[in-house]
């Protein structure tokens, strides 16, 4: 069944009750007050036009104060995060792709790691960001390799209003956790720059109920500490002539006693030491922006004894030119060296890659984008990704506007390191991973004085063929490209906030229905043509109410997530859960020389027990308080 | 009155006797009967469990395990031995559970201490648990050892006894226990009363399990080329004949199905397939090289009563397996889905 089939009648329906809701009810002005921030290179969305980008403000993100980019995710999203444990080992699924199927980037720099073609998310915590903006849907011609579901860019910027500003913050929650964070910034003549240092203990004692020992006794999690540290440094220096210099580095470290699945004895260790560093030289033109960038990410991984060391060094330049108001277009070219020493083999290798990414807007209600890209890596090209999006504003008011958006996309992975030569089973003759992916969207806005709401809601189908899978051969694993799977789906957002007079009320929801279908399968497996990915729930829903009144505020959020198969054969399953938070935080100011929140929030308020993974027990009910002064 | 109390007491030794001589008719429990397969699980999910097929009906009732005890078995099941009522399931996650063998309800279980656990005698009213220990920097397993539990019915590990790496399957010969340890491939020899290890035996190839056959016992190992099956001197425990059979790439987990008439079915890892090789322990030929192939075999396991082969199949461990039911003419009788990694199955 096609996208457009499922989504017809679903489309309508919706459309109908939101209109209807929309007018018949006093509708409030969203208020996504974010921090006036200096983007100085044109964003990459510009160009993703039919596909939807959200931006998490870091600021709104009380419900995971000072947690990680995979707790904010799980907590603010649609998106699935598989999450081995608090603090655990978490990947992200996106429209029902693997955890190696999405593309992170920070700062612009592509971070996932070139030998498990993955990231961890939770080794980014919270305080190394200030923007998180999620692109949902394949952009491979946008993004290059692994922007297969979608990709996720954290950014960090240093804000406009340079004035000298030291915040600390400090979190205190139940289990032995603490967090802490410093930060400074200031200007000196045309220089900015801002230090952070954070460091993250979590105990993790928690009490689970131990479903592998006789009489299920309720225990303490005793093998799941977390250390973390690190240091964010951003530079940005004006040059003058509207040319800018700026940098960013990122030293993290974080050491792990790895939760074992219950009913083993796992004493794992995994310590993480990761280097992020890159430098952007922007020129600003009336009609032109040059971008310059080079940039370094090292990941060394150690678990127990086991040392991976990667590194990709990578050199880009991008040329932003609007010829005229009805054109737009981005040129550019990327070199990375990649150099991996695993613990069974080392391998370098070098990709190449070119692309190019125009809008055409031939009137104010109706744009185009074309996206094309090649990639090399190893001198072998990668198939040709294209991509084409469209959108068309058919009604607009001074307070509503309608729009329809498509888009037909190709995605692409080329195969990590450790699939073609990790010893023993590599397998240097492994196809990239393809996908094609189609998307139909519709949003609306509603804005007047007091309200501001709007929706969205998306409709897409992809198909990603060669899909590599790890089998056992005679005497070892070696991966294959055998499968291929369908997914579609549908997505919607919604938002709506209200001012009146002191009060500011608002209310977001996002819910993903995703559906899998394995379309192909290794020998042996045709059980499992059909069937929906493991760990890929059909439905997640995430809601949140917030409410400000002068110097108080206060949420409540709630998120479902529906069943999960655990096997590919869908005979297991593991239950749906709901779980629900609250937090309330008071602004202060004391003198002139020091404000600041304080904030006390519960997470899983109704003591839910439940495993997002089988047989992963997660914390119970637990408190956080937390301190945030400006100096 | 007297008489009364006289026939009184006649009457209750006539009820006596009776009650002591007459067989009782104990019903047998629900999974005393049929077919047990054990389902290894899948490394880092930890759902091993144990299905239960019965023969008349051919239905293949899953987990059941969790049924009974209401609880996921929550480990990877690297053996199952049976000792009067009990069956034990070890668990080389570091565990074992004991249950009993009518119903499967947990009776206890060995916890703590236990790391990479993988097979178990009992003897003189106290458990012996082989285990490798922890893996070190290069993979090794310097640390392996032979748990001691006071009891039949689990508890704590009262002892360890330092052991050849990687003890594997274990058996009572005798009034000793021998283990087959597999990295220095040889044959521990213990005393299960004084708790200590006796003398070592030397064997060729890798050795897995001991199995009886012809009132003697005997030990399977095998390495790259050839299958060995060792026949141990009941006194001494050194090797009285050694069958060498050529067949290469036996599977690594050491399984193999044993028939009442000296026939040994061995899995082969072969480049497209794997094969099922049929041998002779009373001739020591290869009596069939082609018995019956497929992919992803995994366990094996004979029923005498109805001369099936049944296969494990761990359908490349993507989900769960399936188990192939072969005749004695080596045609495929059916398929059934079971768990994840049919390792081995149980006759009761």
């Amino acid at each position: 069944m096609t996208a457009e089939k499922i989504g017809v009648p679903v489309l309508a329906i919706l459309l109908l009750l939101l209109s209807r809701w929309g007018f018949s009810q006093e509708l409030l002005r969203d208020t996504v007050e974010l921090d006036p921030v200096e983007v100085a290179a044109v964003p990459m969305s510009t160009y993703a036009y039919g596909q939807r980008v959200r931006r998490l403000d870091l600021s709104e993100t009380e419900g995971t104060a000072g947690g990680s980019l995979g707790d904010l995710l799980q907590d603010r999203t649609g998106l699935f995060i598989r999450s081995y444990g608090p603090g655990m080992t978490a990947s992200l699924s996106m429209r029902g792709t693997s955890a190696g199927h999405n593309a992170l980037f920070w700062n612009g720099l592509p971070v996932n790691s070139p030998s498990l073609g993955q990231s961890d998310y939770s080794i980014f915590p919270i305080a190394g960001m200030d923007q998180v903006d999620i692109h949902y849907g394949s952009a491979g011609a946008l993004y290059g390799t692994d922007a297969i579901g979608g990709a996720v860019h954290l950014s960090t910027s240093l804000p406009v209003n340079q004035k000298t500003n030291t915040s600390l913050s400090t979190q205190l929650g139940s289990f032995g956790n603490w967090r802490q964070e410093i930060s400074h910034q200031q200007r000196i003549q045309s220089i900015s720059f801002r230090t952070s240092l954070y460091r993250n203990v979590l105990a993790n004692r928690f009490p689970y109920t131990d479903w592998a020992s006789p009489d299920t006794p309720v225990r303490y999690q005793d093998h799941a500490r977390v250390n973390q540290r690190g240091w964010v440094q951003d530079i940005r220096a004006n040059l003058g002539n509207a040319q800018v210099l700026q940098a960013s580095f990122w030293l993290g470290e974080i050491q792990r006693e790895i939760q074992p699945v219950l009913g083993s004895s796992g004493r794992d260790t995994q310590k993480d030491v990761n280097l992020r560093a890159v430098l952007d030289y922007i020129k600003k033109g009336p009609k032109i922006t040059w971008n310059i960038k080079t940039g370094l990410v090292r990941d060394r991984m150690e678990f127990n004894a086991a040392v991976n060391l990667t590194l990709q060094a990578l050199l880009a330049a991008e040329l932003d030119w609007e010829p005229s108001e009805h054109w737009q277009s981005r040129s550019g070219v990327r070199y990375t060296r990649i150099q991996g020493d695993l613990s069974t083999y080392s391998h370098s290798e070098q990709r190449m890659e070119l692309y190019q990414a125009t809008n055409y807007k031939p009137l104010d209600n109706l744009g185009f984008s074309l996206q094309l890209r090649q990639l090399l890596y190893e001198g072998q090209p990668v198939p040709f990704t294209p991509g084409l999006g469209v959108f068309w504003t058919f009604f607009k008011n001074p307070v509503q506007q309608w729009e329809l958006t498509g888009n037909a996309s190709k995605g692409f992975k080329v195969p990590t390191l450790n699939d073609r030569y990790w010893v023993p089973g590599g397998n240097p003759d492994l196809a990239s991973e393809q996908s094609w992916s189609k998307e139909l969207g519709v949003d609306q806005l509603f804005t007047n004085k007091h309200l501001q709401f709007s929706n969205r809601l998306s409709l897409f189908h992809m198909s990603v063929d060669n899909w590599i899978i790890w089998l056992p051969e005679e005497s070892y694993w070696t991966p294959k490209n055998v499968r291929k799977v369908v997914s579609k789906g549908l997505e919607y957002f919604m938002e709506w906030e209200l001012k009146q007079g002191a009060w500011d009320l608002g209310w977001e929801a996002e819910y993903a229905w995703t559906h899998t279908s394995n379309r192909s399968v290794a020998a042996g497996n045709e059980v499992d043509l059909g069937k929906q990915l493991p760990y890929v729930p059909r439905h997640k829903l995430q809601l949140r109410w917030n409410v400000k009144k002068d110097r108080f505020s206060g949420f409540v959020s709630g998120q479902y997530t529906g069943e999960r198969f655990v096997t590919s054969d869908n005979r297991t399953v593991l239950p749906a859960y709901s779980l629900w938070g609250a937090g309330i935080s008071h602004d202060f100011a004391w003198k002139e020389w020091v404000s600041g929140t304080l904030g006390l929030q519960v997470n899983n308020v109704w003591n839910t027990e439940y495993q997002i993974l089988r047989l992963r027990p997660m914390p119970g009910r637990n408190v956080q308080f937390n301190i945030h002064l400006d100096l | 009155m007297k008489k009364v109390k006289l026939v009184c007491h006649i009457l209750f030794i006539a009820v006596l006797v009776s009650c002591g001589t007459d067989p009782v008719e104990m019903p047998r429990g629900a999974y005393e009967e049929g077919v047990l397969v054990i389902n290894e699980g899948a490394f880092n999910a930890n759902d091993g469990e144990i299905y239960h097929y019965v023969t008349e009906s051919g239905e293949m009732e899953s987990s059941i395990f969790e049924k009974a005890n209401a609880r996921p078995f929550a480990g990877l099941i690297q053996n199952m031995r049976s000792f009067g009522a009990y069956h034990y399931l070890i668990a080389n996650t570091g565990k074992v559970e004991i249950v009993r063998a009518a119903d499967f309800v947990s009776m206890g279980a060995v916890n703590g201490d236990l790391v990479n656990s993988r097979s178990l005698v009992a003897t003189e009213g106290k458990l012996f648990i082989s285990d490798w220990g922890a893996y070190d920097d290069s993979w090794n397993n310097p640390d392996s050892f032979i748990a001691v539990v006071d009891g039949l019915d689990g508890g704590s590990i009262t002892n360890k006894i330092a052991i050849s790496s990687r003890p594997e399957g274990m058996a009572l010969l005798g009034n000793r226990i021998l283990v087959a340890c597999q990295q220095e491939k040889l044959i521990s020899v213990l005393n299960p009363e004084n708790e200590s290890l006796e003398k070592t035996v030397p064997v060729s190839g890798t050795p897995f399990y001991f199995f009886d056959y012809a009132n003697h016992t005997f030990l399977y190992a095998n390495d790259a080329e050839n299958v060995y099956v060792h026949r141990l001197d009941p006194v001494s425990f050194e090797v009285e004949e050694t069958h060498t059979f050529g067949v290469a790439n036996s599977i690594y987990n050491g399984n193999f199905a044993l028939t009442d008439s000296g026939e040994l079915f061995v899995i082969s890892n072969q480049a497209e397939e794997d094969v099922v090789v049929k041998l002779s322990l009373s001739t020591g030929t290869v009596l069939e090289e082609h018995f019956y192939s497929g992919n992803n075999f995994y366990g094996l396991g004979y029923d005498e009563a109805t001369h099936t082969l049944f296969i494990g199949e761990h359908a490349g461990w993507q989900g769960n397996g399936s188990v192939l039911r072969v005749n004695s003419a080596g045609e495929l009788i059916d398929q059934m889905p079971v768990g994840r990694g049919p390792s081995g199955f149980y006759f009761p």
